[in-house]
């Protein structure tokens, strides 16, 4: 007896050390109400969102595939509420005052590079939810359409740069960010994306997200592969420039300029992808205008090409235009795509850095005069790349003059080394802390704490991070491929949320205390958010879209909190029940006098007030 | 009792963990072990078991669960040693606390023909002798220790129902556990431990010896439940396959029976629980030494015992003060049988009032909670929300009649019926509207015109009251459990067939106060201190899993605090909103 004794002592370190530990110690819950709604077609996760798409203060789940039928889900109808279909695979949507301030659209990015701008009106008061209107009623049309550069991949609509208006930043499968702003330049209808600048960067984007520090200022952060992320910096004159007049000034008296512009992005394109040179060659093509740029040439081609493709989609799309800005603006894209893809061929040189920092440089054009819309170009100077700590680098850079603009500030997060470098990851940021905890210091008036940000790998891992630093890491067993965050306690503090492909889902909140709940199915996509489903009250709840056809919104996943927790702790936190132990004799770490008081308590007799 | 009327409170999971193959109602046991800890333990029915238990580490308190097939590792590849294909019928554990802990578990299967010649399956009991624990020897997780335990297969020749224990008090004083196995032989077959080998064998004498109310059964014992009413008699249920109840009134020390009555229900009883109407909880003896405020405990009169009966499709019955008025007393459990066969049934207080609440698990994946109300309530809640609204609607005032005010909101009945249409049919809401009930009437087939008329009336009545409840409720809605269910087989599988209708205009009697949905059908229902805080929890098992339920920490808390400021300083009642709202300053000061 002995003997066996033995072995089952070994047999219980032995799963205590084993990959099932956390699912054996960790609390689940499983969440009973649902909604099921059928949609077809494979559904990419960040094409599936959650917003008050119609301006009615309530939540509704808007859903892409990759056959382009969007559909609007509201309230508990199992039937979309509107759907429409655009051509092409569509990758991205996202909800956001994109050109109308305080009025959220509909934005759709198709993987072939179409953007899709929809203004939904709310539901009237006759319009039967799940009634039987035709199907023409409940299609919607885009009010704008845009073609923007190819492969888009991730979207997040925010307002980068402080300026009060949204910018759209779209993250590309071949390594490149883009940032656009609606621009309005004269007539009002003839409002279209500008690009803002474009970073190019080293590794695959998992995710785009927007982080607050101290003094709320955002932060784009894009995920890269090995739990890593890259902060991209918003050039400062765009934090600047805050008067649309000037921006339409700009753009209308410059037009030839912007054209000549135009041919120096591919030149200086070209200039990269020669890269024989260093900052100071780059800085004597910019000086010296485009003109004297021997490849040039090389790209009118292509910008013509684009002109005639925007003409005639100008013609089609937008009744007046100006033509001339939008013709600019085109051969910008064109060049910038010719830009890409020749970036694309030189890129693999800095897949693998293995620096423990590595900052690149882009260089801008400094010429302020032509201070424009238009797509930034960033060589990607390999001879820039200096070994400095990123965060040392920050402090100068914000410091330094404007010229200095168009970095990249990559993040190699401590325990970095010891993953695999190549799994891909995602990032969310901003999530909110809540009220100052009692650790900080009572000066700290609560809004100037930085958000959290939180990355999970696709090999299981899931970091909280705050400002570099690794606050918790958690490891499970699970391929984790989506992260969002949500408030599920109600108490201030957002919940970390992280979806595996198995259907597992971790809730996690800033203390690393888990809950977990099975999803009974395999996840083809997941979100986290708010969803209204009746009387425009919007409740946090949990959608999954599986692999066949349904997707499943959870609206009642609230619980009182995360940790595992009972009477005692409850009671132990409350300053009163000391006192009440103490009058009473009972010693409050006596646990055994404490529940039997307890029991009592709650059970026994009592007087009748 | 009560200082105060309470808020009801809802019970969320705590903790919850998934089967790997579906439960039975005999599947869910607890084990408490001699520091008083709980454990549950929860067999599916092709041997996979689920242990769940909270420890305690560094200021953390954790659930774990450990998960393993007993009988497809280690020497038993099977029950019986082999590769058989076998079905686990019930499962209970015996925890001597006697000096030596011993847990000894027992495990009833039938083992199917695997073999062309075995037609039928041939039952079978297993019963494991789990290693005691060594004083200093490491921890052992009841699924680490039934490997090695010892092990003694019985062979049945009945099918096994309900397994239980139950001690029998020996002519010399001394008490022994012995187990008790409800059979389909109409027997109920009584297993005692030899005290030379440990060994359990089957007693024939026993049952005339200890237990004559077994003597003659006319049908399948499903369900049993005994209870000592005094250290000299003792009440013994016996829910039979065929719908029968009986229920004996025996005197342990002469052995005879001194009462015994029966009814009978047209379905299969599921449960039975044989429990008084109030609370009882001992005050710790730490408190009785001192001179405090704390009500003086009143001569232990004993109380009217009463019996819950639940059968598969009849609605469930509470025969009241059975020792006096034997199956006299009826109070029927309204809505019991609305949401498909109730399968078990608990006593609860889920409120903290002192008073019992009855808890019905059914096949439809409801939960229901039934209050005795003695009075007609000011107003009746009913909700089904968990925690999404901690704070329900009341009308605390004098119930509104059905006055011209209300008609102008019913009589627009384009929006009502929109609405209908629309939103959440919960027991709430079902009893909403006479429009719901029309809709109800069809599926109903006993429902007669005057039964109707009366719930109208009451229904009435309730109008107001559900309609705010439905404001607050949750989404319990039909799609949500039921997948992919067109709208009108929802609005009947939903809806409340009012098979045999209790008078809801007297009182006292039960009435539905907490619904709460869950994702399968609920097997078994229990409840114990699982996380050693002196509260109960409430323990489901459904079909596929077992969920561990608290209600809102806070708001006990509170309540806790309340009681024993109450006890501490009884003259404090009086500034006791003064009070707490200083110490909930005090809580945001820091």
């Amino acid at each position: 007896m002995s003997f066996a004794l033995e072995g089952g002592s070994v047999k219980c370190t032995k799963i205590a050390m084993g990959s099932d530990m956390n699912n054996t110690i960790m609390r689940t819950v499983s969440f009973v109400e649902r909604i099921e709604v059928e949609y077809h077609g494979n559904i990419i996760t960040q094409a599936m969102v959650l917003a008050d798409v119609d301006n009615d203060m309530a939540n509704e789940l808007v859903v892409g595939n990759i056959e382009g039928h969007i559909a609007i889900f509201k309230g508990d109808s199992s039937k979309a509420w509107k759907k429409t279909t655009v051509s092409g695979m569509l990758t991205c949507l996202a909800v956001g005052e994109i050109h109308t301030p305080h009025k959220n659209s509909l934005v759709c990015i198709t993987a072939e590079g179409w953007c899709y701008v929809y203004d939904i009106t709310p539901q009237s008061p006759f319009q039967n939810l799940s009634g039987d209107d035709s199907d023409e009623s409940r299609m919607f049309r885009p009010v704008f359409t845009q073609e923007l550069p190819a492969n888009a991949r991730v979207m997040c609509l925010a307002d980068i740069d402080s300026d009060g208006h949204v910018e759209m930043v779209i993250g590309y499968s071949d390594r490149v960010v883009r940032a656009f702003r609606w621009h309005v330049p004269h007539d009002p209808e003839s409002g279209h994306f500008v690009p803002l600048q474009k970073w190019q960067l080293a590794g695959q984007i998992g995710s785009i997200t927007i982080n607050y520090d101290k003094e709320h200022r955002p932060e784009l952060m894009v995920s890269q592969p090995g739990a890593t992320f890259v902060s991209l910096q918003v050039r400062p004159q765009f934090r600047h420039i805050k008067s649309e007049s000037h921006l339409d000034k700009l753009s209308g008296s410059r037009a030839s300029s912007s054209l000549e512009h135009s041919g120096s992005f591919g030149a200086s394109a070209a200039g990269d992808s020669l890269k024989a040179s260093g900052k100071q060659q780059t800085q004597g093509a910019q000086s010296n205008g485009n003109k004297s740029d021997p490849l040039s040439s090389k790209t009118e081609p292509a910008s013509s090409s684009g002109l005639s493709k925007v003409s005639a989609k100008s013609s089609e799309s937008l009744s007046s235009a100006n033509t001339l800005s939008s013709e600019s603006k085109s051969r910008l894209d064109t060049s910038n795509q010719e830009s890409v893809s020749k970036s694309k061929s030189e890129s693999p040189k800095d897949g693998h850095n293995d620096s423990s920092s590595v900052k690149v440089s882009m260089r801008q054009r400094g010429d302020k005069v032509n201070i424009q819309p238009h797509i930034s170009d960033c060589p990607f100077d390999s001879g820039e790349s200096q070994l400095e700590k990123s965060q040392g680098r920050l402090s100068q850079f914000l410091d330094s003059s404007f010229d200095e603009d168009g970095y990249l500030i990559y993040h190699p997060l401590a325990n970095s080394q010891i993953r695999n470098k190549d799994t891909s990851t995602v990032i969310i940021g901003g999530i909110n802390r809540g009220r100052t905890s009692h650790s900080s210091t009572d000066s700290d008036p609560p809004q100037s704490q930085a958000t959290y940000y939180a990355l999970a790998t696709l090999d299981g891992s899931l970091n909280l991070v705050e400002n570099d630093t690794i606050l918790w890491s958690l490891h499970v067993d699970h391929y984790l491929f989506t992260l969002s965050k949500l408030d599920v306690t109600g108490n201030g503090k957002e919940e970390v949320v992280c979806c595996s492909w198995s259907g597992q889902t971790y809730i996690v909140n800033h203390s690393k205390e888990t809950v977990r709940y099975d999803f009974p199915d395999s996840v083809a996509a997941f979100c986290a958010g708010y969803y209204s489903v009746r009387d425009h009250v919007n409740v946090p709840c949990f959608v999954y879209a599986t692999f066949n056809n349904r997707i499943c919104i959870y609206p009642n996943i609230s619980l009182p909190r995360v940790e595992s927790t009972n009477l005692m702790k409850v009671m132990g936190r409350k300053k009163e029940t000391k006192e009440l132990l103490h009058k009473l004799n009972v010693n409050a770490d006596d646990m055994e006098s404490v529940q039997k008081l307890y029991h009592w308590c709650l059970y026994g007799q009592h007087r009748k007030s | 009792m009560a200082s105060k009327p309470l808020k009801p409170l809802y019970w969320t999971d705590a903790h919850f963990c998934g089967l790997r193959a579906q439960t039975n109602v005999y599947g869910l046991t607890k084990i408490t072990s001699k520091e008083g800890l709980t454990k549950l333990l929860a067999a599916s029915i092709n041997g996979h078991f689920v242990s769940v238990e909270y420890q305690k580490s560094s200021n953390r308190l954790i659930p774990i669960t450990r998960e393993d097939v007993f009988f497809s590792s280690g020497p038993h590849s099977g029950p019986a040693g082999g590769t058989e294909v076998f079905e686990i019928v019930s499962v209970d554990v015996i925890c001597n606390s006697d000096g030596k802990e011993r847990i000894i578990l027992a495990i009833t299967y039938l083992l199917l023909a695997s073999h062309f010649e075995q037609k039928s399956p041939s039952p079978h009991m297993n019963i494991y002798f789990l290693p005691e624990k060594e004083p200093d020897g490491p921890y052992l997780n009841i699924i680490d220790a039934v490997p090695l335990s010892q092990v003694q297969s019985l062979n049945l020749d009945f099918i096994p129902f309900k397994l239980m224990h139950f001690p029998i008090y020996k002519d010399d004083g001394s008490k022994e556990m012995c187990f008790l196995l409800g059979g389909g032989d109409h027997k109920v077959h009584v297993y005692r431990q030899s005290a030379e080998s440990e060994s359990f064998y089957e007693e024939q004498e026993a049952v005339d010896k200890f237990f004559p109310e077994f003597a003659k059964i006319d049908g399948g014992v499903t369900q049993m439940e005994l209870m000592q009413v005094n250290d000299e008699e003792r009440l013994t249920a016996l829910g039979l396959q065929t719908g029968l109840v009986s229920l004996t009134h025996v005197n342990i020390k002469t052995k005879e029976i001194l009462k015994r009555w029966t009814t009978e229900l047209d379905s299969p009883i599921t449960s039975l629980q044989l429990f008084t109407l109030s609370t009882r909880a001992p005050c710790p003896e730490f408190l009785d030494k001192q001179d405090l405020a704390i009500p003086d405990e009143k001569e232990e009169e004993p109380e009217a015992i009463n019996l819950l009966v639940t059968s598969a499709i009849d609605p469930s019955v509470v025969f009241w003060d059975v020792v006096c008025c034997g199956l006299s007393q009826v109070h029927h459990l309204p809505y019991s049988n609305s949401q498909d066969v109730v399968l078990c049934s608990c006593v609860i207080d889920i409120d903290f009032d002192g008073e019992n609440e009855i808890l019905i698990g059914t096949y439809g994946q409801v939960l229901l909670a039934y209050k005795f109300v003695q009075y007609q309530p000011h107003s009746m809640l009913m909700t089904s929300t968990p925690f999404q609204s901690p704070m329900p609607i009341g009308i605390k005032h004098t119930p509104t009649p059905p006055s011209d005010s209300e008609k102008p909101v019913r009589g627009d009945s384009s929006f009502d019926q929109c609405d209908n249409r629309r939103r959440h049919k919960s027991m709430a809401t079902a009893l909403d509207s006479s429009d719901g009930m029309s809709k109800l009437d069809r599926h109903d087939r006993h429902k007669s015109d005057e039964v109707s008329a009366l719930l109208d009336a009451s229904l009435v009545k309730d109008h107001q009251m559900a309609r705010l409840v439905r404001s607050q409720e949750n989404l319990a809605s039909p799609r949500s459990v039921y997948f992919a269910t067109p709208d009108h087989l929802v609005s009947s599988e939903l809806s409340l067939p009012s098979g045999n209708l209790p008078e809801l205009t007297e009182y006292p009697c039960y009435r539905l106060k907490w619904t709460k949905r869950f994702s399968d059908p609920v097997m078994g229902l229990t409840c114990d201190d699982v996380m050693g805080d002196g509260m109960l929890d409430l323990v489901v098992l459904t079909l596929k899993g077992l969920h561990i339920m608290q209600p809102d920490l806070n708001e006990v808390s509170q309540l806790v605090l309340e009681r024993l400021r109450l006890v501490v300083d009884p003259g404090s009642e009086a500034d006791d909103d003064y009070h707490r709202l200083q110490t909930e300053t005090l809580d945001q000061a820091n």
